[in-house]
């Protein structure tokens, strides 16, 4: 019931098909525009990590996907529906697990149908601008790496999505929870190259943009200091501290 | 019905509902009557678990409104008009709440009908004012057909027909054998309305009380006469202990002797009236002095 309930809520709104399209067309859109940008000479081994390349859209998206999540809870309180869901379902808890249930699936779902395009598409172009053998492999969505690149993108921008949808529930207020957000994964972005090494490896294996690492296929120098799968447990370990907090209080504070 | 006891909700050092005992019995309206600032939102948000007590306990149908089991066909609330996202459309804000406690999807049609909002259902709520907004209101707290009611101040922003629909609305509602317990600041829109009243100030109960017994408990009643000859009427008076003042030439208000005593007096004495008027103190001025020692101190 509460579900559906919630599921009634999402699909009522115009806000959600918008932000989840704006979601895909931001992952496709500045993947291919980079794409297009670059081009190779080709002669030796190249050392881009094209895989990566094509899925750079997915660092736009992230925008559209911290404002999903956040808003998912935070336009409750700003238009104080919160009071009429939390007296039509009094167990909060469970609302929360519905709406995370749902901002989860509808993220992975458009999630992976924006990197599987983006990666599609930026690949073809990447091959017609000279990223191509003998320098660089033919990647398709059948090699492990690949794959792994393509669905961790999407698992990573679920993690984010419940990351949001857990600070949005702690701070109740829209901006100030996607100030918070995306302080907390790009401020590193941007300052990790001003710290010392030590540091700044710390600071890379610990913040949710670590699982930014699902789509390494080569080691570069700039590449991020922890395994694939390992960053983005990060990520998800993260979203669900948020969430393990703002059920505890949710059920707690007064609505 | 809804059972509160010893009921008490802090705000820092502030204490908005203190010691708070009543009951809402099914069966007729209870008035939740307090200046702005009385405690009456919160004692309303209590009952609804969406604010924690800090003592006492409120009971809905015998339990905790946590411990409902799906809520909305136990309790009917409007407290909060405001409370609906612009976005959607009025018969989409209904069916999420019928959904999320198992309410039939037709039971949203026949509320948008009842409530008269059946024609701009499909609208989005951005563009109801305050008065729809309340009659949307009021079809969410009847979505699930509820024994027990609360609307906190339903008539604001309602136009005068609207109000009059409220009041019979609510009276229907009573009538069928709920539980009604609507709040306000002004004593006068329960007057036609509540059976018997709660009165609170500054979070503490002042009176639980009917509404006519409160009226004759009020000092100020006085009566209203006119006569051509004021002046021998006024000295015959004051003679039998009335305190009488003079408003025009011909009108004097009189108070200490009832309108019927006047009626001897004069007719004994061969003096005419051609008005004779018992003026009953209003709700508000019996509230007024109900509530005006304890809010000045």
């Amino acid at each position: 019931m509460v579900l559906r309930a919630e599921w009634t809520k999402l699909r009522t709104l115009r806000s959600t098909r918008w932000i989840l399209l704006a979601m895909l067309g931001l992952t496709v859109g500045f993947s291919f525009f980079l794409a297009s940008g670059s081009t190779s000479t080709g002669g030796g081994p190249g050392d881009n990590d094209i895989v990566r390349d094509s899925l750079v859209g997915v660092y736009l998206a992230l925008f559209a996907v911290v404002a999903f999540g956040v808003v998912a809870i935070t336009s409750e309180h700003a238009t104080r529906t919160i009071h009429t869901t939390f007296t039509a379902i009094p167990r909060r808890g469970r609302v929360l697990l519905a709406k995370s249930l749902l901002v989860g699936g509808a993220v992975l779902v458009v999630g992976l149908a924006s990197s599987t395009s983006a990666f599609l598409l930026a690949q073809h172009v990447l091959r017609h601008n000279g990223y191509a053998p003998p320098s660089y492999p033919e990647w398709t969505l059948h090699d492990g790496p690949a794959q792994r690149a393509v669905v961790g993108s999407a698992l990573l921008l679920t993690a984010i999505a419940l990351l949001s949808l857990g600070v949005g529930a702690i701070l109740r207020h829209s901006a100030a929870a996607i100030s918070a957000l995306l302080a907390l994964m790009f401020v590193p972005l941007v300052f990790a190259n001003t710290l010392p090494d030590h540091t700044r490896e710390l600071v890379q294996k610990a913040t949710p943009g670590a699982g930014f690492a699902v789509q390494q296929t080569v080691a570069r120098s700039d590449a991020l200091p922890i395994g694939p799968w390992t960053g983005l447990g990060v990520t998800f370990a993260w979203a669900a501290g948020a969430l393990l907090v703002a059920f505890v209080l949710i059920r707690r504070c007064d609505a | 019905m809804i059972e509160a006891l010893n009921l008490t909700k802090r705000f820092g050092r502030t204490t908005a509902v203190d010691d708070l005992t009543f009951s809402v019995p099914a069966g007729c309206v209870t008035g939740f009557v307090g200046a702005n600032g009385a405690g009456k939102t919160t004692t309303m948000r209590m009952i609804l678990g969406l604010a924690r007590p800090d003592g006492g306990r409120v009971l809905v149908n015998g339990r905790r409104y946590a411990e409902l089991r799906r809520p909305l066909s136990q309790v009917g609330a409007l407290l909060d008009a405001g409370a609906v996202h612009p976005g959607r459309r009025a018969s989409h804000h209904l069916l999420w709440l019928a959904r999320s406690n198992g309410i039939p999807r037709r039971r949203v049609g026949q509320v948008l009908e009842l409530v008269g909002l059946a024609e701009v259902a499909d609208d989005r709520v951005r563009g109801f004012s305050l008065g729809m907004r309340q009659r949307l209101g009021i079809a969410a707290a009847l979505l699930g057909d509820p024994p027990v009611l609360i609307f906190d101040e339903p008539a604001n922003g309602l136009d005068p027909e609207g109000i009059l629909w409220l009041r019979g609305f609510v009276r229907s509602l009573a009538g069928e054998g709920r539980a009604v317990m609507v709040s306000s600041h002004l004593m006068s829109e329960l007057e036609d309305t509540a059976d018997r009243l709660v009165v609170i100030g500054r979070g503490r109960l002042i009176s639980v009380t009917g509404v006519a017994e409160l009226l004759a408990s009020a000092s100020g009643t006085d009566v209203v006469l006119r006569t051509p000859r004021a002046p021998e009427v006024m000295r015959l008076l004051a003679a039998a202990g009335a305190t009488v003042t003079s408003e025009d030439a011909n009108t004097l208000t009189v108070t200490g002797v009832d309108a019927a005593r006047i009626a001897e007096l004069t007719a004994e004495n061969g003096l005419p009236l051609y008005e004779l008027t018992p003026r009953r103190a209003t709700l508000e001025q019996a509230f007024m002095e109900l509530t005006g020692d304890r809010s000045a101190s």
